[in-house]
């Protein structure tokens, strides 16, 4: 869809000599290397994994809710082996939480947030045209595209797909699909491990690109301190993606080795499957895995949340018209937190037992990774006061955001702590805790940055009415969706519960009654995304038209290039002349001096180019 | 407009962006290798059993070090020969490159295939022999039979009740007959012809009916000889295939028959055993004592005393028992009838006693069809806790040796994959800029650079220590 | 870490290189010599010797790294992420064998 949007209708004006005007549709916008179609491509295959996972999530909570009734129509479809008379079974339930969880962090939030955003807005903001290796792109875009349909095929298996949770601890994801299988290859988790390399594969490709990218191909005189903090975070992103993937990539290959091989990597002594043992030689650890896997999985927290956060950072000075407030300490604060990143992952496994030094250790960390987020959260409110706020929907997403993903992280500050930990872990405060930071924390960044960006990608806005409908609706059911899990996990309710907590009915009956509140909150929240899908592609057409290449008046970098960008960005020469939120400076005429004007020039010199 | 910096080096950060790119994905190359050199030590502090040491041969290990150092050598040789603008010199050298890397994989492969039919068996009581299978297989007999199931397997399923790939029984078992013809009865009476086209179209039809399994009669009875890696289960009258396929006859033989090479007793005492005199009374009770040839057990109690003696003398004072090394040298014996406990005409003897074990256990089947040198010995099944190749599957040294040297052994071929492209198609970009070409030849060449690094890391590591 | 390019380009230049390849390439093959014969001396305890034979890989691997792979002359920016690689991978072994290590429960592996 979004391929037509960017169809440059007025391209034929850029006057690239070396441009094929006749380039046919597939190379052009499948098999292109181009980042802004790059970008595109990643930007909708990730919203329409968003969707199958939301979809998952969906059924999931009709188990929550009314565990043992049969879910109307769907659990017909979905067949008797899985849903006998149209009862999601808990295997069932097991199946779609795994693969909600994966698909929403791996094929969902991070392919849209990093790749999407980072992928058109990056290199525009750097002043460049292209990535530093455009062909390196296009493959990790279809690295990530084999990776996502090897994990939807694997629903297809005869055993159906992985069912241990996104974190696939071993033994149990080595154990199930085990015994009993025709072929070890084809059974769910196998194939969950395989397209996780394919993922991984993309995300390296990708990470040293951005990096590349950001380090050495931004334009004249945009130096360090001139990047706006959206490039800062998608670098720090980018390190972390580069340096906390591989260990996880080596979880999921001895993962492999086990399964397929049959080796210990991950499985004691005498361990007992089904009543039989296992013919394996034992001798392994399964905290090795949790090792290598929580190594990556703390720093993948940050990579769902830094391009939210930072794309809040674009909109809101651009909005408010102020200047971002301490750029340089958001900056500084983004690089520590990055760091630290790497030195918390143990705080998910306080109840391995493990010692106490280091125990001591990781809670010291975590309680310190707080600071930069509260700094860059402080950075961010700071902004708005004092400002003349245009409530557009960007902006009431963006500013949303900002309690939202305080909630998450100031829930998450309890849970540093080993004593509490104790009692919290894997309940439904943790699933609360981190909802608010990746769902509407994220999620509504994400949305934020679509509708702010819309504008250069499609040369129309969208509608700021349907706007309003997705919001307001949105944001209600998003705190009657999250808001009491916080509760049902202090009374002890466990994750991962096909049945909501039903099987205990004696203690968790007083708080039952949330289930259904919660679930019908979230087939609530399903329905208002309708009028965002719908306006996405309804703007495409009959959206207002921009009269200006910087409709929003905004001051980086990407609102110089023509709507929508043609092959190679910028029509002239990018030059980055100053600073990138100079919004009401004192004593300018306008209010505000995009980085991009020479110094003499007026802002409304630069709102259009020749030729449109 | 073109992407700046592909050939000159920015001014300010002084590198070409594919150079500043490569060290990056260096840079995740180091934390994909410390990941697993971090499993690896993690594995070995914390094994329960044993960590092999010595098994691998030492001199094939040396010669890849050396030609893969050669290789860093020639490929930079390569790299000078494009800066001199000395094109066929640079063709040369980067030939040379490819062919280290070939003649890597190559000795890597026979490294592996010694492995892989290399089998070690460990005894319920946790003693283990080594060695190989006598005539290179090793299968379950199965006489008598007279029926066969076939299962559909109708209730796995994927979701929507579309499955990509078929769960049902499959013609694999068939290939296991060793007397008689797969012609069979089925329950309405009818005679089929068991093959690869009737069995999908048996289990097709069933599923159809929602039919779990197809039960077949054999017209006369059949002899089977399996593969156990084909084996889900099997009893003394039955045996399931992992497709799902039973067979009901009569166990006729499930020895397994090894031409052994070596005698390990070590796990059968606890760690903390320090008594030498209790340990060897152990050993003389130990399951594969039992099956041993008597000649042998002599040699080993032999052995053992003479290892003893050694050390007393060497170590005044101290408990043999409470040195890991003392206990491998003394407690596990390589058996070979020519070299005698084999302590003659080892290069390596005089270094020291630790070398001798491991030269020896590996030399005899270094020669061609050198098995005859070693004993038979039959192991019944019941004795059999658990039996392996030297695959991932035997212990985690192996698991980690291959894990490690196979993910190498993949960076060596896209490596040379690589190398082999710039060799044959790097004409073109030589003819419009030089130093283009150079700086591509730099960028593989700090891989490959890599590839020598980690090696300098895996070989003390896997071979040596 | 400055250097001038023309310097680097020149015949005698790149000729002195080829020879100091060479030379480096012979130290890495006595090198391993040396660390396969120190792996079969006796040294008391055979930790030790694991001790011994990596550091001695960690010496070749420098050379690799400065020598062949022109780390000795490169820019401070591949220093800087590689720091930060480094750190992490110590982290990343440090912690994990941390975490057998309590002074309640453990004499411990250290
Ligand atoms: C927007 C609406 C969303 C809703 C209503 C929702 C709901 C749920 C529910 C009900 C569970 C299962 C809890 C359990 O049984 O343990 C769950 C688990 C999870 N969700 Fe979501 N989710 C949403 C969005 C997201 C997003 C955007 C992400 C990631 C970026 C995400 C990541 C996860 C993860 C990682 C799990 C854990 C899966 C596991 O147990 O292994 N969710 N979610
Ligand atoms: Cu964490």
């Amino acid at each position: 869809m979004s391929a037509t949007a960017a169809t440059p209708d007025d391209l034929s004006h850029s006057d690239h000599a070396h441009e094929h005007p006749k380039q046919s549709f597939l190379w052009k916008y499948i098999f292109s290397t181009d980042h802004k179609i790059i970008g595109l491509q990643y930007g909708i295959t990730s919203l329409l994994f968003l969707l199958v996972g939301f979809f998952l999530m969906m059924v999931m909570r009709w188990s929550i809710a009314f565990p043992g009734k049969p879910l109307p129509l769907i659990g017909t479809i979905i067949g008797d082996n899985w849903a006998p008379g149209g009862v999601v079974s808990p295997d069932l339930y097991n199946m779609f939480g795994a693969m909600h969880g994966t698909i929403m962090v791996f094929l969902g939030v991070v392919p849209l947030g990093f790749a999407a955003f980072g992928n058109y807005v990056v290199p525009l903001q750097i002043g460049a045209v292209d990535m530093a290796f455009p062909k390196l792109n296009a493959w990790s875009f279809w690295l990530f595209l084999i990776g996502g349909v090897m994990m939807l095929a694997s629903f297809f298996m005869p055993t159906g797909s992985a069912q241990v949770g996104w974190t696939n601890y071993s033994p149990l994801a080595t154990t199930v699909q085990y015994l009993d299988v025709k072929n070890i290859f084809f059974t769910g988790q196998t194939q969950w491990l395989l397209s996780m390399i394919f993922i991984i594969s993309s995300s390296l490709l990708g990470a040293v690109n951005f990096v590349t990218t950001i380090l050495n191909v931004r334009c004249r005189g945009m130096t360090w301190m001139r990047m706006p903090f959206f490039v800062w975070a998608m670098l720090v992103t980018g390190f972390l993606l580069l340096l906390a993937f591989p260990p996880l990539e080596v979880a999921a290959i001895l993962q492999l080795f086990d399964r397929v091989f049959g080796s210990s990597f991950f499985l004691p002594t005498g361990l007992v499957e089904g009543g039989r043992h296992l013919d394996i030689a034992g001798g392994g650890s399964p905290l090795l895995y949790q090792h290598l896997f929580w190594f990556l999985g703390h720093p993948e927290v940050y990579v769902l949340i830094l391009p939210a956060i930072s794309i809040v950072a674009e909109i809101i000075p651009c909005h408010v018209r102020r200047p971002l407030w301490g750029h340089k300490t958001m900056i500084y604060a983004v690089l520590v937190l990055g760091f630290l990143s790497f030195i918390v992952w143990a705080h998910h496994m306080y109840l391995t037992g493990m010692g106490t030094v280091v125990s001591t250790f990781f809670q010291i960390t975590t309680v310190l990774i707080s600071v930069p987020s509260v700094i860059l959260l402080t950075c961010l409110m700071i902004t708005l006061w004092g400002g003349s706020i245009r409530f557009n929907s960007a902006m009431l997403f963006a500013c949303a955001f900002l309690p939202m993903f305080g909630i998450g992280g100031l829930t998450g500050l309890p849970l540093a702590f080993n004593m509490i930990d104790l009692y919290l872990h894997d309940t439904y405060y943790v699933i609360g805790h981190f909802h608010y930071v990746v769902a509407p924390g994220s999620l509504f960044a994400l949305f934020a940055g679509i509708y702010h960006w819309y504008p250069k990608m499609a040369g129309r806005f969208m509608n700021e009415t349907l706007g309003r409908i997705h919001f307001w609706p949105s944001l209600v059911f998003m705190n009657l969706l999250f808001g009491p899990m916080m509760i049902q996990g202090m009374a002890g309710f466990h994750r991962r519960w096909y049945d909501g907590g039903m099987a205990f009915e004696e203690t968790t009956k007083s708080f039952l009654w949330m289930n259904e509140l919660m679930s019908f909150a979230a087939w609530g929240l399903a329905l208002a995304q309708i009028p965002f899908i719908f306006n996405v592609f309804y703007s495409i057409k009959h959206g207002k038209k921009v009269t200006s290449d910087n409709p929003w008046q905004a001051t980086t970098m990407e609102w110089d290039t023509p709507t929508p960008p043609g092959h190679g960005n910028f029509l002239h020469e990018p030059v980055a002349y100053r600073q990138p939120y100079e919004y009401s400076v004192t004593g300018a005429e306008e209010d505000y001096q995009p980085q991009f004007l020479p110094d003499g020039a007026k802002p409304e010199d630069k709102l259009t180019h020749a030729g449109h | 407009m073109e992407i700046p910096f592909t050939v000159k080096p920015r001014p300010d950060t002084g590198l070409w962006n594919a150079k500043v790119g490569i060290w990056l994905f260096l840079a995740s190359e180091v934390m994909l290798f410390g990941g697993l050199f971090s499993a690896y030590i993690f594995l070995r502090i914390g094994a329960d059993f044993p960590w092999p040491v010595h098994v691998l041969k030492v001199p094939l290990g040396f010669i890849n070090t050396f030609v893969l150092i050669f290789s860093s050598v020639t490929v930079l040789q390569a790299w000078l020969a494009l800066k001199m603008r000395q094109y066929t010199r640079y063709k040369i050298w980067m030939a040379l490159t490819i062919l280290c890397a070939l003649g890597f994989m190559v000795i890597k492969a026979f490294e592996y295939s010694d492995k892989i039919h290399h089998y070690g068996v460990r005894m319920q009581d946790g003693s283990v022999l080594e060695g190989h299978l006598a005539n290179g297989e090793y299968n379950v007999k199965f006489g008598e039979v007279t029926t066969v199931t076939l299962a559909t397997r109708a209730t796995s399923k994927g979701l929507f009740n579309i499955n990509l790939v078929s769960p049902a029984s499959d013609a694999g078992f068939l290939k296991f007959i060793t007397s008689g013809n797969p012609e069979f009865k089925d329950t309405s009476g009818k005679t089929v012809t068991l093959n690869s086209a009737e069995i999908s179209r048996l289990v097709k039809d069933a599923e159809k009916n929602k039919q779990p399994t197809i039960k077949l009669t054999t017209m006369a009875p059949l002899k089977f000889a399996i593969n156990p890696s084909k084996i889900a289960d099997y009893t003394a009258s039955k045996v399931i295939f992992k497709d799902g396929t039973e067979i009901e006859g009569k166990l006729e033989d499930d020895t397994l028959r090894l031409e052994a090479d070596m005698v390990d007793l070590r796990r059968l005492f606890p760690l903390n055993e320090d008594r030498i005199k209790d340990a060897l009374a152990a050993v003389q009770n130990a399951d594969a004592w039992r099956v041993l040839p008597a000649e042998w057990k002599e040699k080993f109690l032999v052995h053992n005393k003479k290892e003893t003696d050694k050390f007393i003398k060497k170590h005044k004072g101290h408990n043999p028992m409470e040195n890991a090394d003392f206990v491998r040298d003394a407690f596990s014996m390589p058996i070979s009838l020519h070299a005698d406990g084999g302590h003659a005409a080892e290069p390596e003897k005089k270094a020291d006693h630790k070398a001798a074990v491991s030269t020896n256990h590996d030399a005899p089947h270094a020669e061609e069809g050198g098995h005859h040198d070693h004993p038979e010995i039959a192991i019944e099944k019941k004795d059999i806790a658990f039996y392996s190749n030297f695959t991932p599957k035997y212990n985690n040294y192996y698991a980690i040796y291959f894990a490690l040297t196979g993910l190498h052994g993949l960076h060596v071929m896209a490596g040379a994959l690589v190398l082999t492209y710039m060799l044959f198609f790097g004409k073109r970009i030589y003819k419009v800029n030089p130093e283009h070409q150079a700086n591509r030849v730099e960028t593989v060449g700090l891989f490959w650079h890599f590839v020598d690094l980690v090696w300098i890391f895996l070989f003390p590591l896997l071979y040596l220590m | 870490m400055s250097h001038d390019h023309h310097d680097h380009d020149s015949p005698e230049y790149l000729k002195k290189q080829s020879l100091l390849v060479w030379k480096i390439g012979g130290w890495l093959i006595v090198f391993t010599c040396l660390t396969v014969w120190l792996q079969y001396v006796d040294f008391g305890s055979h930790s030790r010797n694991v001790i011994i034979g990596l550091l001695l890989a960690a010496f070749k691997a420098s050379l690799v790294a400065l020598i062949f792979m022109h780390l000795k002359s490169e820019r401070g920016l591949i220093y800087k992420f590689l720091a930060f690689t480094v750190i992490f991978v110590i982290g990343l072994f440090a912690l994990t064998y941390l975490h057998y290590v309590s002074p309640l429960y453990t004499e411990g592996l250290f």
